[in-house]
């Protein structure tokens, strides 16, 4: 019996007499079971995983292992294991949802049963011990790979543990069917996955054009100006929808100005504090009821997230490239014959994607202190040992992890035998490629073309057809461009009274002075005025900092303004400020803001020479330098509670070790407020 | 479906790192049974090709090992002659072949690496040696290693001694490597030593000869511990050294499989050089050292030289047959 012929047959089974395959369908079917590689790039609805359903069949029947299918969302998993069963597939779904020990236990055993048919996992689960400890014991019959353009460093949405996979397929023995899928591959992607997928490999793509998306760019230069467009024109848009920001604070400040003027939305993006707080799912669940009328996210609602009416996307900032655009405005329009797409951009967003794209990879400088330094230690040793930013250390050590030279055993790093390579070359062009595509994005708020061609050109799409509805092929805006002027000063004023918490500081570093303790008298939260260098007041503290001889009043008015009820709310009676060799600035301002609150000044805490706490960069090295050039004369006994004033704050730890100084002359508790805050905190999703 | 020889004996032979393992691999010799009874079933088959048509259509043709994953266990047993439950075991064994990529991934992870006897640089002295009649012993169908298995190519002389040593076995240990080194830069050859990496001899030897740039094979006793020391990892990295190892070094061995492990190193050593000597050995089956040279003596596997010191080991040896060794 062919393939073609059973494999209608299993079709028919399960959708009806009439079913018949779309284009490519069934010779893919055909690759995967004739032991290819199988790369297929469709868009998403093409039918992907009929594909591997019906795969599985065929090899069960011939008396085969169990599918794996890898995929990075688990939303989707619980979409397919409907699908599976239409084809008589036993599904078993293990990932970070399944909570009860019993349950993950029983997945297990029946995978080494042989008794279920596919097997969803993510790269993490499958990664994880106990899912290591029992796969020998699994018959394997075909490996699936979802969402494969995370494999590509190339690629937009590349994953550092999804490209753990691609050892394993080099690994497998070569009759073994490994079947790709991607709804967002360009030829670079493309090339790579063949690359390492092996040269056998049957690709098969369609085209990527989608008919129920309504293209615009609304070209808005300032912040009050696009959130002044955003809340006007939230209500002309369709059904519920979604706001990509590209940074987690952007999601915030956003979500909170539209929720302020009354309208229902959610913020969304990864942040360890909101999936303790079940905030995330609160606000997935809210979005998928049509309880609100947009989700504000990062990029963390990302690939195959699948709400099938979602009427429309605003991009509230550009996105990184093409690829990353036409998957997020992909969202939209899936079961609903129109969806609108806007794209905005601002004056902050290559600044933002320019980080990204210089950080993606670790310098090489690092990497050798790192490997020099790494054997037999922790990750606080090791940071305790290089004076390098916290961030970029664990980012290193990460990185050399994947590649293979050092390894992870009860905590500890060791170094593999394999010697360093610093792929210049590689990470040379992959850096240039994403600048260039930097660039395209840039055109395409600036093409007369028609946008959703344009895109898809991008991706090396076929050529087509204009698609006869986005702004450029009407002629005009679909959404008027315009704003109102109340709205406009409503953004203007929300702006303006933005300020940003202060996180206590409550324990050492390693350093030589310390080890992994409590702070004994910790800093409580504490106020900051705003974020370095941002426009209005971030901006000010920035050109005060270097220009002016004192912090100009605009800034001491607003800090009276925002201080004044703290001051009541927390009893405080004092306030000192955190003293400076180079000026004195903070010591200015903080006596002028003392007596406008009608706090007791004092200054009792000694500078002596130092680094510039700006040279350590992480928090072993800046905690060690503050403790070295902060202290108090002996006999200092302090009553009270105190206010500690400083101009520009990053790692806080000159802050949490003047409070703890202040805590030890008996002074009750300490509040600290910052001008700015100069810390990259909130530049990842 | 027709595989990769290399792949089939992984899936055969590879012991994971995990505790629940639920099928236990061949045995050397279980793996050797299945070679030479696929060789006698295709020599009969020619030879009565006309005959067995009629009987069975299958066995017009020869069997292949590459074709084993289509291979059932009621062929095995029937037609293969294979015993008891290896047949079941060889079907259940293939069954994983897809998923032991992991194991493989997790061994790579740590910088080991799998050798197969299909493989064109598994080290044919190790073959040579230990095939040497009349012990006629079989090569482990896979080796774990760390380094470039061609190192083991080059001459080797080994090393092995008592884990307890004095300044003396220390001194002279280290101007045996020494002498090893100058006389075959004099030679203009290559010379290496090998060892099993224990506590003592082991370690001086190959010490002394890393300092010395000479390439150093290790049959480890645990692949780890060798793996967390600086000084063993440049060496590797330099291409001077290597760990072979029969047991999955991931794994965590019972204390019989431990003892059995410790003592099948020996074996090795003494087929991998061209010569090995034995530095300090006390008497009698408990020492290992002394075990070793004695099987060794005794089934003609490699060289065996004795440091001629007053250790009762060593003469008991020199008594067996191994020949004395003094250095000026």
């Amino acid at each position: 019996m062919s393939i073609k012929y059973q494999a209608e047959q299993i079709l028919k089974d399960a959708y009806g007499l009439e079913a018949r395959f779309r284009e490519g369908q069934l010779e893919a079917i055909e690759a995967t079971l004739n032991n290819k590689r199988t790369l297929i790039v469709q868009k998403t609805g093409w039918g992907k995983s009929i594909i591997y359903f019906i795969a599985t069949r065929m090899i069960r029947e011939k008396g085969g292992g169990t599918t794996l299918i890898i995929s990075p969302l688990l939303e989707l998993m619980n979409n397919q294991i409907e699908t599976a069963s239409l084809f008589g597939l036993k599904c078993e779904v293990l990932n970070s949802t399944i909570k009860q020990s019993a349950d993950r236990e029983r997945i297990l055993d029946e995978l080494q049963a042989g008794v279920a048919d596919v097997f969803f996992t993510t790269p993490e689960t499958l990664f994880r011990e106990e899912v290591q400890s029992i796969i020998a014991n699994v018959n394997l019959g075909l490996f699936v790979i979802d969402e494969a353009h995370c494999l590509s460093d190339w690629g937009h949405d590349f994953r550092r543990e999804y490209s753990r996979l691609y050892n394993i397929i080099k690994m497998l023995p070569s009759s073994t069917p490994v079947l790709c899928t991607t709804a967002t591959a360009n030829n670079r992607v493309i090339e790579d996955l063949s690359e390492h997928l092996g040269k056998e490999i049957f690709v098969s793509r369609g085209d990527l054009m989608r008919k129920s998306l309504c293209l615009q760019v609304v070209l808005l230069q300032d912040r009050a100006e696009r959130y002044a467009w955003i809340l006007d024109h939230l209500n002309d848009l369709p059904g519920t929808g979604i706001i990509y920001c590209l940074t987690k604070r952007d999601c915030d400040y956003l979500c909170n100005f539209l929720k302020q003027n009354g309208v229902k939305v959610e913020a969304y993006y990864s942040d360890t504090m909101r999936e303790k707080n079940g905030l995330n799912a609160n606000a997935i669940s809210k979005f998928k009821h049509n309880k609100i009328k947009a989700i504000v996210a990062t990029i963390k609602l990302g690939m195959g997230y699948d709400k099938p009416d979602i009427g429309f996307v605003i991009h509230y900032q550009c996105p990184q490239n093409i690829v990353a655009y036409y998957q997020q405005i992909g969202r939209a329009g899936r079961s609903i014959d129109k969806a609108y797409a806007i794209l905005m951009t601002g004056p902050e967003d290559e600044d933002i994607l320019n980080y990204f794209i210089e950080n993606a990879f670790p310098e090489e400088a690092l990497c050798n202190k790192i490997l020099a330094v790494a054997n037999d230690k922790s990750q606080n040793e090791i940071l305790a040992a290089i004076n390098g930013r916290r961030k970029s250390i664990i980012y290193a050590l990460q990185f050399l992890e994947f590649d293979g030279y050092l390894r992870k055993s009860e905590g500890k790093h060791y170094r593999v035998p394999k010697i360093f390579r610093y792929d210049h070359e590689h990470y040379h062009a992959i850096t240039e490629i994403r600048r260039q595509e930097m660039q395209q994005m840039h055109a395409l708020t600036e093409t007369d073309e028609c946008l959703l061609s344009y895109t898809v050109d991008c991706l090396n799409n076929p050529h087509g057809p204009a698609c006869g509805r986005c702004a450029n092929c009407v002629g005009r805006p679909l959404i008027s461009q315009d704003y109102s002027m109340e709205s406009l000063y409503k953004a203007q004023e929300y702006i303006n009274h933005l300020i940003l918490k202060i996180e206590p500081r409550l324990q050492w570093p390693i350093t030589d002075l310390t080890r992994q303790t409590r702070i004994p008298y910790p800093f409580q939260p504490g106020i900051c005025l705003s974020k370095y260098g941002d426009a209005g007041y971030g901006a000010m503290v920035k050109q005060d900092k270097y220009r002016a001889n004192e912090y100009r009043d605009e800034l001491l008015a607003k800090t009276i303004n925002i201080l004044r009820s703290e001051v009541l709310k927390n009893d405080i009676q004092l306030l000192t400020y955190v003293p400076s060799l180079r000026n004195d600035k903070v010591k200015i301002f903080a006596k002028k803001l003392a007596a406008a609150l009608r706090l007791r000044f004092f200054e009792v805490i000694e500078k002596s020479e130092a680094p510039p706490q700006k040279s350590m960069r992480n928090s072993s090295f800046q905690c060690q330098n503050a403790l070295q050039s902060f202290s108090v004369p002996s006999n200092v006994s302090i009553f009270g509670k105190a206010m500690l004033v400083d101009d520009i704050m990053d790692s806080r730890w000159t802050l949490a070790v003047c409070a703890n100084l202040l805590g030890e002359c008996g002074c009750e508790s300490v509040i600290p407020f910052c001008l700015a805050d100069s810390s990259d905190g909130g530049l990842n999703d | 479906m027709i595989d990769n020889l290399r792949d089939i004996v992984i899936a055969l032979c590879l012991e994971t790192s995990e505790k629940n393992n639920k099928i236990k691999p061949l045995t050397t010799s279980e793996f050797y049974e299945l070679l030479s009874s696929i060789e006698v079933y295709n020599n009969f088959n020619n030879s009565n090709q006309l005959l067995l048509f009629e009987e069975n259509q299958r066995s017009n043709q020869n069997i292949e090992l590459a074709a084993l994953r289509d291979i059932e266990a009621d062929f095995m047993a029937h037609d293969l002659g294979l015993k008891g439950d290896l047949p079941e075991k060889i079907v259940s064994l293939m069954k994983r072949m897809n998923s032991l990529a992991f194991e493989q991934d997790k061994l790579e992870s740590q910088g080991i690496k799998i050798g197969t006897i299909f493989d064109a640089d598994y080290p044919e002295k190790l073959k040579a040696g230990l095939h040497a009649k009349p012990n006629s012993l079989r090569e482990p169908p896979i080796l774990y290693y760390c380094g470039e298995l061609k190192i083991a190519k080059s001459n080797f002389v080994g090393f092995v001694g008592s884990r307890v040593v004095n300044e003396g076995d220390v001194v002279w240990t280290q101007r045996a490597v020494e002498k090893i080194c100058t006389e075959a830069e004099q030679e203009n050859q290559i010379f290496g030593i090998v060892s099993g990496g224990a506590e003592g001899i082991d370690k001086i030897a190959e010490d002394t000869a890393i300092n010395l740039a000479m390439p150093v094979v290790e049959f480890s006793k645990n692949m780890r511990i060798t793996l967390k020391e600086p000084k063993y990892l440049d060496a590797i990295m330099a291409g001077k050294m290597l760990l072979i190892s029969k047991v999955n070094p991931l794994r965590n061995l019972s204390r019989m499989e431990a003892t059995s492990h410790f003592m099948n190193r020996n074996k090795y050593i003494y087929a991998a050089s061209n010569y090995t000597i034995v530095v300090k050995s006390a008497k009698g089956s408990k020492s290992g050292t002394w075990a070793g040279a004695s099987e060794a003596l005794k089934r003609n596997i490699g060289k065996v030289f004795v440091r001629d010191v007053d250790y009762d080991g060593n003469q008991d040896l020199i008594r067996m047959g191994a020949k004395p060794l003094s250095i000026s």
